[in-house]
C-alpha cells in the first residue's frame, strides 16, 4: 500500500455548508489518523480545525468518529482501518467547525454526578491522611480511569435522543465516588443521579463500554448504580416512615 | 455551532452489532408481550364461540403466537442473562463473567423444565 485515503467531513459554520474532502497521506506502519490529520494540515490544509493535545490517549482531546465508530484518533492506527478512512465529528454534540465539537453539555452533567469527597479526617494518623487499602483501590480504580474524551455520549442513543440524559460518564464517576471509602456524601450524590433524567434513563444497550479507550465500562456502572438507587430509596422511604412513626409516638399525650 | 444530526434516525440500530443485539432484545420483549396477549385472547374466545371454521382460525393463530412467545422468550432470556453478570454488586474477571453466565443458563432452563413438566405433565396423563 502506497498511499492512505482519508474522507474527512468539514463544516463551515459562516457558511452552515457540511461537505466531505479527500486527502491522501504517504504509507507508514506507525501512522495513527491524529498523525495523518496532522500531516494533512502541515502539508495541503492548514485549514482543518480538530483537537488534540497528548498524543498518547491520555488527555482525551481527539475523539472522532473513525469509519462510522467513536474513537481517540491518536490511538487508532491507519492500517489497521477500512480505506477510505471516514472521519467525522462526534455525534450528539453541536459541532463548532470540522471535527470540533462542544461538549459544554456533557461536561455539565459530571456535577449531577458530585464528584467529590468531603474527606474524613482521622485523627488517629499523624499527617490527617487518608489512606486506602489497595483493596479499597481496587473496587474504584476501573471507573477512576475515565479520561472525559467523551466518546461514551457520542455512542449513547438514549443521550442522542434525550440530551437531559445524566449520559454513561457522569454514571462512571459517580460509582467511582460512591466506591470511595472515604465519601461521606453518598446519599446526596445518589439523589441527584437517580432523579428524572438518571441512571433510569439507560437501556443497557453498551456501546459506551465498547467505545471507551480506557475500559472504564460505564454501562456496568450504571446498572450497578441502578440496583444500588433502588436499596436508596427503600433505605429513604425506610428513614421517613420511621421519622414519621417516631414524630407520632411523641405527640401521644 | 450546531448539531449536524439533530437526533438517532429511525435505522440508527443498523449502525453497529451492539445497537442491533439491543433492538433485538427488546422487540423480542415487545413480540412475547404481544403473542402471550394474543394466546390468551384466542383462547378466551375459543371457548366463547361455537362455530368450527372460527375455531380452526384462532387455533392456527394461537399455534403461531405460541412458537413467537417462544422463540422471543428464548432471545430475551439469553440477552438479558448476557447483561446479568456485569451488573453484580462485586466486579468479576471475563471468565467469572462467563461461568456466572452459564449458572444462570443452567439455572433457568432446569427452571424452565420444571415448569413444563409441572403444568403438562398432568395434561398429558389425563
Amino acid at each position: 500500500m502506497k498511499n492512505f485515503t482519508l474522507k474527512i467531513q468539514r463544516y463551515d459554520p459562516e457558511t452552515e455548508k457540511v461537505y466531505f474532502e479527500e486527502h491522501t497521506v504517504p504509507y507508514a506502519k506507525d501512522l495513527t489518523v491524529l498523525d495523518a490529520l496532522n500531516h494533512i494540515k502541515e502539508k495541503t490544509s492548514a485549514e482543518i480545525a480538530y483537537r488534540w493535545a497528548c498524543r498518547m490517549g491520555m488527555c482525551g482531546s481527539c475523539g472522532a468518529i473513525v469509519n462510522g465508530k467513536p474513537a481517540l484518533m491518536c490511538s487508532t492506527f491507519c492500517r489497521t482501518l477500512k480505506q477510505p478512512i471516514s472521519l467525522q465529528p462526534l455525534r450528539n454534540f453541536p459541532v463548532i467547525k470540522d471535527l470540533v465539537v462542544d461538549t459544554d453539555d456533557a461536561m455539565d452533567k459530571f456535577r449531577e454526578a458530585m464528584p467529590y469527597t468531603e474527606i474524613q479526617k482521622r485523627h488517629i494518623n499523624e499527617k490527617d491522611e487518608t489512606l486506602q487499602t489497595p483493596k479499597q483501590l481496587k473496587q474504584l480504580k476501573q471507573a477512576s480511569q475515565c479520561i472525559k474524551c467523551m466518546l461514551c455520549y457520542s455512542a449513547c442513543p438514549v443521550y442522542g435522543l434525550n440530551k437531559d440524559f445524566i449520559g454513561p460518564a457522569a454514571g462512571a464517576l459517580a460509582q467511582r465516588y460512591n466506591k470511595d471509602t472515604r465519601d461521606k456524601i453518598k446519599d446526596k450524590r445518589m439523589d441527584s443521579v437517580t432523579g428524572k433524567n438518571g441512571v433510569y434513563k439507560c437501556s443497557f444497550i453498551g456501546e459506551c463500554s465498547e467505545v471507551c479507550p480506557k475500559s472504564v465500562d460505564p454501562a456496568a456502572s450504571l446498572q450497578k448504580l441502578k440496583v444500588a438507587g433502588m436499596f436508596h430509596a427503600v433505605k429513604k422511604t425506610a428513614r421517613t416512615v420511621i421519622k414519621k412513626h417516631e414524630k407520632n409516638l411523641h405527640e401521644i399525650p | 455551532m450546531r448539531y449536524l444530526e439533530q437526533k438517532p434516525g429511525p435505522f440508527w440500530w443498523t449502525r453497529n452489532i451492539r445497537y442491533f443485539i439491543y433492538f433485538v432484545r427488546e422487540i423480542a420483549g415487545i413480540m412475547l408481550g404481544l403473542s402471550t396477549l394474543t394466546i390468551i385472547w384466542c383462547l378466551f374466545q375459543s371457548r366463547l364461540m361455537s362455530d368450527q371454521n372460527i375455531s380452526m382460525i384462532l387455533e392456527t393463530i394461537t399455534f403461531y403466537s405460541f412458537w413467537i412467545a417462544m422463540g422471543s422468550s428464548i432471545i430475551h432470556s439469553f440477552t438479558w442473562l448476557h447483561a446479568i453478570p456485569r451488573i453484580m454488586p462485586f466486579t468479576l474477571s471475563r471468565t467469572g463473567q462467563k461461568l456466572v453466565y452459564l449458572i444462570l443458563l443452567a439455572v433457568w432452563i432446569g427452571l424452565s423444565w420444571l415448569a413444563i413438566v409441572t403444568i403438562f405433565a398432568p395434561i398429558s396423563h389425563a
